[in-house]
């Protein structure tokens, strides 16, 4: 912010000093990434020397095996998280912009804690927490089956049963695709909790009782009115869930098990024993799906619905 | 409808206080009042969006009050339309109808009829925000009949529009709701527009309802100072009854003795009498009228609306307002700023107020 | 007749409905966990991480320095030197991102655009943007071969791994997590109050000072509070660039639930962090009240 001599006094307009720092700043921010991308073209194996360019690291990505498991994985723990988060997501998103309830305040603060707490925590707690119902289901499950064995008659079918469904239940909380879904769902709600409720902040509320007025009960005020117009808000928040998935790497690491890899987990331990292109290969791509989501986040968050330029108004009760 | 004993408060703030109202079925009533009044917040509890601190409300008989909105036979024009964005005119139209299950030949066929009824037939693939004021304001309407509502609640669905617009669409609402026989309830501020529409008013200041009555009944005969003042305007002048006998009454005021023929009167009571410009004749001589009430005065203003001269006279202490029309040369006079004139007022014009 | 308000309002059953999966999903996995690893932390361990009554406060004692061999401070000084890393970070991540962001606000039609190519490397993966800088400071890389170009050293520097690469990656990865929020209470600002101000002859510095500077603390407050929070708990950019030898906290979290296999002193660790972290979110709460986790988007 230094004065620019000669200058008039224009409030707060940037001077030439301010600029030119703007213009490193943004090379400081960009040029990692882009060295990253660059050196995926590389034709050396080793670092930073650049001997000419090639396609060849892209082509063995596809190649490898235990990068198409990660690939896979990572995609399927994406889709099913997203789909159940952003659906309990945009419902909370809703009913916290609509109405008020006790222990609101508090569950808003609770909400928050996955966006700003260090991942590992949470992490970690999670699986303590898997931890214990996976050894205690384990251990009902071993009690009722043994009990069924001994006992007759109904009671042994109802041990059986419920023995069975503790040993499913146990071994879903074994470190596994399941308990890395679980997670990624845990910190996607309030993100998409808080997209949804700010596109609802927005919202013609007389629109809303225009449907009851004619007939229509909550359910359906929700399914023909509310849903479609929220649907560009649900969407980007969806979408942010997904690339949130895809990107995580803390929360992955600590709860996954063998053999469900995704593709930042691996990464990690690849880079832990050296930077090759064809990890920047795979880092571009990634790269480059994350910038596609994230423009059309963008695209999908500027589109304002015709709701808002009708006018009307929008009460909260809080 | 049978509204009774209605009350309601927000935070404090008592938007009606005690509200008691017949409807009758097929009419057309007006609540009419000035924002705040609380016009709004009855016909919203009709409607079923906000339930009153005490009272009831019932329709045909049947107690309203525990129905939510969407069972009852009430539908609402929404001042700012409430047209959904994200359907087409025709989709809107056939909402209620859908919610209601009503097949689909059968739904098509009555929003058809609807849809020339307001003649908006020609824009039924169109999406609101391709539509002007007026022609959302005929599909709010058509969304709204096409249910067969026994009661129709406007809010103000006029107050966007322009003024010829306005006039316009306050002409063909009332020849629709003669046309289908709806009950309609109609908020409005305008009471020009109540005036124009209605079988009767209710003429509402917070949160109470100052005067019901049919249309003639409310203009011709105000109760209250409020309503004298609201609907149209009125002179005001206070007085005391000498004498009231064989339905004539005699006021002394400090303007002299004044007689009117209308409403009762107590003697030797104070009381406020209402007498509105457009009754009061304005003439250099007043000698063919010995019979009424003659006020001397001077010309201190004129207004000159096109439709009438406003005349604002001077009589000794008080300014009184007297609106002649401009008919043709031969039947009126007209004065000048300065000129002494005589003010004639038809003892059946001199309207007693309660308050 | 007088009669109150009928019940039909079931607002219940809606609310249950709509909030109802959310509060419940949230309760189950991450107030509950929470709880858990506090229970952990009190309990015992034994051998192969079997762990059990009674309960203790070992862990705690452990991390404050009480071995059964004597005092040694060696994971506070872990976390003290975190605190300080995370502090510098912060610290730095202000003075680099500030005035960028101070610049994409005053910057007219192009906002939209700048900002834009701020977000795209916020959103790009976190992992991928720290281990670039392995690319960048290795021995044969373009840091080391521009400084031998130019002359200024003989031969590569070790660069990383180190505490200085650790700070640099820190630092680069979280500037844009401050220039968001900066950037939104910079949009704020009431211009006129500078305007203001030169008219009562304050020069273009002053007016910054005591202008500017006032109505972009809350952005800057949230920007800090996001860094110093996000790198209290990292812990892949120390193993990324740290080597073995720079241990942040969240390394040692790590470690305690990977090889060394020692849940309760681990959750003991990770429950001193998360009363870290939420004093310093209770602090921000009481001097900025509702309105400043709304910044968040």
């Amino acid at each position: 912010m230094a004065a620019s001599g000669g200058q008039r006094f224009r409030a707060g307009q940037p001077g030439i000093a301010l600029k030119v720092y703007a213009l490193l700043a943004f090379l400081f921010l960009y040029i990692p990434i882009v060295m990253i991308v660059i050196f995926s073209f590389n034709q050396s194996r080793l670092g930073a020397v650049w001997t000419g360019f090639t396609l060849d690291w892209y082509r063995t990505l596809f190649q490898n095996e235990t990068v198409l498991l990660a690939t896979r994985n990572t995609l399927i723990i994406a889709l099913a998280s997203t789909a159940i988060s952003t659906v309990v997501g945009t419902l909370l998103g809703a009913g916290l912009a609509r109405y008020a309830f006790p222990g609101k305040r508090l569950f808003l603060w609770f909400m928050y804690v996955p966006v700003v707490i260090p991942e590992i925590i949470m992490a970690v707690s999670l699986i303590l927490f898997y931890g214990l119902v996976s050894q205690n289901s384990g251990a009902w499950a071993n009690s009722l089956l043994a009990y069924s064995q001994e006992a007759g008659g109904l009671l042994a079918l109802l041990a059986s049963g419920l023995g069975q469904l503790a040993r499913q239940v146990s071994s879903f909380f074994q470190l596994g695709l399941g308990t890395v879904i679980l997670a990624h769902i845990t910190f996607q709600i309030p993100f998409v909790a808080i997209v949804v409720r700010s596109r609802m902040a927005g919202f013609d509320q007389s629109l809303e009782e225009a449907a009851r007025d004619l007939g229509a009960n909550e359910v359906n005020v929700f399914r023909y009115v509310t849903l479609p117009l929220i649907m560009p808000g649900v969407i980007a928040g969806g979408l942010l869930a997904f690339t949130l998935s895809i990107d995580d790497f803390v929360i992955t690491f600590f709860t996954s098990g063998p053999g469900t890899t995704t593709l930042p987990v691996y990464i990690f331990s690849a880079v832990k024993r050296g930077v090759s292109p064809d990890i920047n290969a795979l880092s571009t791509l990634i790269i480059l799906v994350t910038v596609v989501a994230l423009l059309l986040f963008n695209w999908l968050q500027s589109r304002t619905t015709p709701s808002s330029a009708a006018g009307g108004s929008s009460r909260e009760d809080s | 409808m049978r509204i009774r004993n209605l009350r309601k408060t927000f935070d404090e703030q008592e938007a009606l206080k005690q509200i008691d109202l017949d409807i009758y079925e097929g009419e057309f009533l007006s609540l009419l009042g000035p924002s705040g009044c609380g016009k709004t917040t009855l016909l919203r509890i009709i409607a079923g969006f906000e339930q009153p601190d005490q009272g009831e409300v019932s329709i045909g008989g049947v107690d309203t009050l525990p129905i939510p909105p969407h069972k009852r036979p009430v539908n609402t024009v929404f001042q700012s339309y409430a047209l959904f964005p994200h359907m087409t005119v025709l989709d809107n139209v056939l909402f209620g109808l859908k919610m209601a299950k009503v097949p689909r030949q059968e739904a098509l066929k009555r929003a058809e009829r609807v849809m020339a009824m307001v003649e908006i037939e020609s824009f039924t693939k169109r999406k609101p925000h391709q539509l002007s004021g007026g022609q959302k304001q005929r599909v709010a309407l058509a969304r709204a009949i096409v249910n067969e509502p026994k009661v129709l609640l406007l809010d103000e669905p006029l107050g966007a529009l322009d003024l010829k617009l306005r006039k316009q669409l306050q002409v063909e609402l009332m020849q629709l709701q003669r046309r289908v026989g709806i009950t309609f309830i109609y908020v409005t501020h305008d009471q020009e527009e109540a005036l124009v529409m209605s079988d009767r008013i209710a003429v509402m200041q917070t949160g109470l309802i100052d005067q019901l009555g049919s249309v003639e009944e409310v203009y011709e005969r105000p109760k209250t100072r409020y309503v004298a003042t609201f609907l149209g305007s009125s002179n005001l002048i206070d007085g005391v009854v000498r004498r009231y006998q064989d339905g004539v009454a005699s006021i002394d005021t400090a303007l002299g003795e004044l007689r009117s023929s209308i409403g009762s009167y107590t003697p030797n009571s104070p009381v406020t009498l209402a007498v509105r410009p457009e009754k009061i004749y304005v003439k250099s001589d007043a000698s063919a009228y010995y019979l009424e009430n003659v006020l001397e005065g001077v010309v201190e203003d004129i207004i000159y609306t096109g439709v009438e001269n406003q005349y604002l006279i001077r009589v000794k202490d008080r300014t009184f307002a007297a609106y002649v029309m401009n008919k043709a040369l031969t039947e009126h006079e007209a004065f000048n700023i300065g000129n002494q004139v005589k003010l004639i007022i038809p003892a059946q014009s001199v309207v007693p107020l309660n308050d | 007749m007088t009669k109150p308000a009928p019940p039909w309002r079931g607002k219940r059953g809606q609310i249950l409905a709509t909030v109802g999966p959310g509060v419940l999903w949230i309760t189950l996995l991450l107030i509950i966990p929470s709880l858990v690893m506090l229970a952990y932390s009190f309990l015992t361990r034994y051998r192969f991480n079997r762990v059990g009554y009674p309960w203790t406060l070992e862990h705690y004692g452990t991390f404050l320095g009480f071995t059964q061999l004597g005092y040694d401070p060696i994971y506070l000084s872990v976390f003290g030197k975190t605190l300080l890393v995370a502090g510098g970070v912060a610290v730095l991540a202000v003075l680099i991102g500030y005035p960028l962001a101070f610049f994409i606000a005053r910057s007219g039609p192009w906002k939209t655009l700048l900002l834009t190519l701020v977000i795209i490397p916020f959103w790009t993966n976190f992992l991928i943007r720290t281990y670039a800088w392995i690319l960048i400071l290795a021995s044969n890389g373009p840091v080391n071969s521009g400084l031998q170009l130019l002359g200024i050293t003989g031969e590569p520097l070790a660069l990383f791994p180190s505490l200085g690469a650790v700070f640099v990656g820190m630092v680069y990865a979280y500037v844009p997590f401050l220039i968001l929020p900066v950037y939104a209470s910079v949009e704020k600002v009431d211009w006129s109050l500078v305007e203001a101000a030169a008219d009562l002859g304050a020069n273009r510095l002053r007016a910054f000072w005591y202008v500017i500077v006032p109505q972009t603390l809350p952005g800057v407050i949230v920007g800090v509070l996001l860094v110093f929070v996000s790198a209290l708990g990292n812990f892949i950019t120390p193993a990324l660039l740290g080597g073995s030898k720079e241990v942040l906290i969240g390394n040692v979290i790590q470690q305690q639930f990977g090889p060394a296999l020692n849940w309760p002193f681990g959750s003991a660790i990770s429950f001193v962090v998360l009363g870290f972290v939420l004093m310093a979110l209770y602090l921000y709460a009481r001097a900025a009240g509702q309105k400043g986790l709304e910044v968040l988007n």
